[in-house]
């Protein structure tokens, strides 16, 4: 996949993990670049609709955003291989949301494992109930952010289904317990049966 | 030579001192803190509650009062008595006789002298004899008197003052003729009649008189000795020209929640226990609550530190944002071993801690962690203590990083093991081997330039990797080689994809490669790049889980950028993990080609620093010191050492411990 992002003279640059860019994939990034910006207007009124564009509610906010991101699952606009693999769409996405719809500047977390896009995306595949009883997105963050989490969504799809009703000193719980059972250790060499095993261990202690 | 000269030293002079300036000192001492009037009470009651006699409950009382004079009649003095207490016992004692240990009965002696301290198992807060001088400053004369009843119904009255520059005395006389001194200065006020002892301060500075009689005197003892009051019922009253007060317990900390509410949050520790070289200290009791930070007075905020009862301070430099931190307060105490401890830790005056010294260091750390647990359980503050104390302690880390590479820069010793095909590394020299039985090779990489930057055009070389088992075990194993930013995780190549095989016990497997990796202008943004290689566990085993990552390699190089300075020191990196409780750390060759120390955190050493940071890196500074030395002892050809000194060990370990005592001075003197 590529996508289109503008250096500081606002100039387009093409960016891809491939070194090689055939004039399909510049028509796709093309595309692309306008479907984005088309989503951020439809996101930035969604928000806007629900009172979300005021700084207030960021959990709201943010998760709302995250459920119009599940356009990145469709195997058209992102390739399934790409999907982890390439990070420069939560890059791209930067380039056309609006103040209000991104937290702020792009930073060192742009485009990396930490985008604030990918969490929002990674957040909403779990039950709003289930966020919203946990009720902090830094605790939802904390567990974004540990490394396993961030190498292996289905571990946050495991969590929308297994933890539902989970507080928030579940979370921080169960995100401390994952941690050290992880450290040093991948889980995407796991099957399914494997990890979600795994995962109900730690949910017994 | 010079000749000793024969002195008789027993006939020579009293070294004149300026008890005036002296005097001052002291004044200026409490002026720093919270001013001479807050001394004053603090030290007085701190005298009488010292004095507090085995039965004191119930009997134990304290008195100040103001007896405003009359012109031409007798003076305005100020009067602090207390009550249950052994009074002033004890002899009046020659000089001679105070040449030795004063026992602790001999309390008029004690009060008369100065700086005579009081041993801490004797239970007393005040510990240096300097406090009655604050006495003496508060005497616009310079001058104090004191009587005493005691058990054996005898009764004195003493006289302290300061007569002129040089000039300090004390006189006192007893029984009758004592009750007709004070009669006579001082006619308005009635003899001792209980157990106990007054200080009487002749014509008071005005702040004093001020303070007393506007209620702000009785707020300093309330705030100061709330926990007596609390614990005992201790009766503290003031006495002044608008009537009587009695010290009580400060709403704010007589009223500390113990329910979370909607405006108030609180944190209740009871009994947590720390060890400092393998003796066991208890924090007794530490209760701390917060509001919006409006809605806390200033000199209520922070956590007040009490030591035998006593409010010493008030801690208040935590980390956690000032808008957070600015709406705590309470207070913590401490069993009686770490009230010792921290006694020891203490100031002259009593208003504060050396937060460096052994005990306060460790309250300091508990205190900080307690609250950032707080912070993080229930003020929403989202940053998981843990994870904050790793990002403090790698602050920490890369300051001493940068004294260390600085010294071995000093050396000439700043580029070891950099580059490639032996460019710019000294012959011979290697770090500690990697002696995990299932490691990784990944040799040494063929970079085109001495330092670790690669330009467009040019080609990385001797990209490989072997497998090594030194186990009796056969392991299904995968290995992965990439490529990828350092600045954003984007892999960009990959050398060897996912290949499972098993690895058989006792053997080498591979290289896989050697890969060459041309960098051509378009295919690679400049940047930081990394080579990593990772070995994972497929199976589960009795030592290895399924994912484990059995080891794991990493080289890097620059694109089109010089690396920055830490990639160019001797030092690469230093981190604590957690070795074997005896060893101090180990160091081995980076991704970098520099050194990388790594020091066990689980070490008593590292470990009774507590959370000193200054304390770290210079243990840090000491641990990569010994290291150099170790590091240019392996080299073929020393920089640090002479053939003379390698060839004799008596000398060489001379030639160690002169060069790390003038490394450490070098330290101590550029701070």
């Amino acid at each position: 996949m590529t996508v289109i992002v503008r250096n500081t003279s606002a100039e387009k640059v093409f960016k891809s993990i491939k070194k090689v860019i055939t004039k399909k994939e510049i028509a796709q990034a093309e595309e692309l670049d306008r479907f984005l910006q088309m989503k951020m207007d439809e996101i930035k009124n969604d928000l806007a609709s629900r009172g979300l564009l005021d700084g207030q509610g960021n959990l709201e906010r943010w998760y709302y955003l995250g459920e119009h991101l599940l356009f990145i699952d469709d195997a058209v606009v992102v390739p399934p291989e790409d999907r982890f693999q390439d990070q420069y769409i939560w890059e791209a996405l930067w380039q056309h949301a609006p103040l209000g719809v991104r937290p702020g500047e792009p930073n060192s977390r742009t485009g990396t494992k930490r985008d604030h896009f990918r969490e929002c995306y990674m957040l909403s595949k779990i039950p709003y109930s289930t966020v919203k009883g946990v009720g902090s997105w830094s605790d939802w963050v904390n567990f974004l952010e540990t490394p396993v989490v961030m190498d292996d969504l289905r571990i946050v799809q495991w969590v929308g289904r297994e933890l539902q009703g989970v507080d928030r000193q579940g979370l921080r719980d169960y995100t401390k317990r994952l941690r050290e059972k992880f450290k040093n250790r991948v889980s995407t060499v796991l099957s399914n049966e494997e990890l979600h095993k795994e995962l109900k261990d730690i949910r017994g202690k | 030579m010079v000749e000793e000269i024969n002195l008789d030293l027993e006939k020579g002079r009293d070294i004149p001192v300026n008890w005036e300036h002296q005097l001052k000192n002291i004044k200026d001492q409490y002026r720093k803190e919270k001013g001479v009037v807050h001394g004053v009470q603090k030290d007085a009651v701190q005298n009488g509650w010292d004095a507090r006699a085995n039965d004191f409950e119930k009997k134990w009382g304290f008195t100040i009062q103001l007896h405003t004079g009359q012109p031409g009649t007798f003076p305005t003095f100020v009067t602090m008595t207390d009550e249950g207490t052994y009074g002033l016992t004890g002899s009046v004692l020659t000089r001679e006789e105070m040449e030795d240990e004063l026992p602790v009965e001999e309390r008029w002696a004690r009060f008369q002298s100065s700086f005579f301290s009081k041993s801490e198992e004797e239970g007393a807060i005040g510990a240096r004899g300097q406090g009655k001088f604050i006495f003496i400053g508060a005497s616009k004369k310079h001058r104090i008197y004191y009587d005493t009843f005691r058990s054996d119904e005898t009764y004195r009255i003493g006289i302290h003052g300061v007569v002129s520059k040089t000039k300090c005395v004390i006189d006192q006389w007893d029984g009758e003729e004592g009750l007709r001194k004070i009669n006579e200065r001082f006619p308005t006020l009635s003899p001792l009649t209980k157990v106990g002892t007054r200080i009487i301060i002749v014509d008071p500075i005005d702040e004093l008189i001020d303070a007393i009689n506007d209620g702000s005197f009785i707020e300093m003892i309330s705030e100061t000795w709330w926990e007596i009051i609390q614990k005992f019922g201790a009766s503290i009253r003031v006495i002044s020209d608008k009537g009587e007060t009695s010290a009580k317990v400060p709403d704010f900390l007589a009223e500390l929640p113990k329910n979370d509410t909607k405006e108030v949050k609180f944190w209740y520790r009871e009994n947590d226990k720390f060890e400092i070289s393998g003796t066991s200290f208890r924090i007794k009791r530490l209760h701390i609550a917060w509001k919006e930070p409006d809605d806390v007075p200033s000199d209520e905020k922070g956590i007040v530190i009490q030591r035998r009862c006593m409010n010493v301070c008030t801690f208040n430099t935590f980390n956690i944002p000032r808008n957070i931190s600015d709406g705590l307060y309470g207070y913590i105490q401490f069993d009686d071993e770490l009230d010792r401890l921290m006694s020891a830790a203490e100031s002259v005056t009593h208003y504060g801690f050396d937060w460096r010294r052994s005990g306060a260091s460790q309250v300091r750390g508990y205190i900080r962690e307690q609250v950032s647990k707080f912070a993080y359980e229930k003020l929403e503050f989202g940053v998981d203590p843990e994870i904050r104390r790793t990002r403090e302690r790698r602050e920490v880390e890369k300051r001493a990083l940068s004294i260390a590479n600085q010294v071995a820069k000093i050396l000439g010793i700043d580029s070891l093991g950099r580059g490639s095909k032996g460019k710019g590394k000294r012959k011979g020299v290697k770090g500690k081997k990697d002696k995990h039985p299932i490691r990784l090779d990944l040799g040494e990489l063929n970079l085109p330039n001495e330092n670790l930057r690669v330009n467009y055009g040019e080609t990385v070389e001797n990209i490989k990797v072997s497998v090594i088992n030194e186990t009796d075990q056969d392991i299904k194993s995968q290995l992965k080689m990439w490529l990828f930013s350092a600045e954003d995780g984007h892999i960009i190549e990959e050398f060897v994809p996912a290949t499972d095989f098993v690895l058989k016990k006792n053997s080498i497997k591979g290289p896989f490669g050697p890969f060459a990796l041309r960098l051509e202008n378009g295919d690679y943004l400049p940047g930081h790049y990394k080579i990593r290689t990772r070995l994972i566990c497929m199976d589960n085993y009795p030592e290895y889980d399924k994912g484990d990552i059995l080891a794991e390699r990493t080289k890097s190089f620059f694109l089109e950028i010089d690396p920055p300075e830490r990639f160019s020191g001797m030092w690469e990196d230093i981190v604590g993990v957690e070795l074997d409780q005896e060893r101090l750390g180990v160091y081995s060759v980076g991704e970098y080609g520099g050194y990388v120390y790594k020091y066990n955190l689980k070490h008593k050493a590292y470990e009774a620093i507590g959370d000193d940071e200054e304390a770290i890196v210079e243990y840090l500074f000491r641990l990569t010191n010994q290291a150099i030395i170790e590091i240019d002892l392996q080299s073929d050809t020393s920089v640090l050492f002479d053939e003379e000194e390698l060839g004799d060990p008596v000398i060489l370990a001379e030639k160690m411990g002169s060069l790390k005592g003038v490394w450490l001075n070098d330290y101590y003197s550029s701070e």
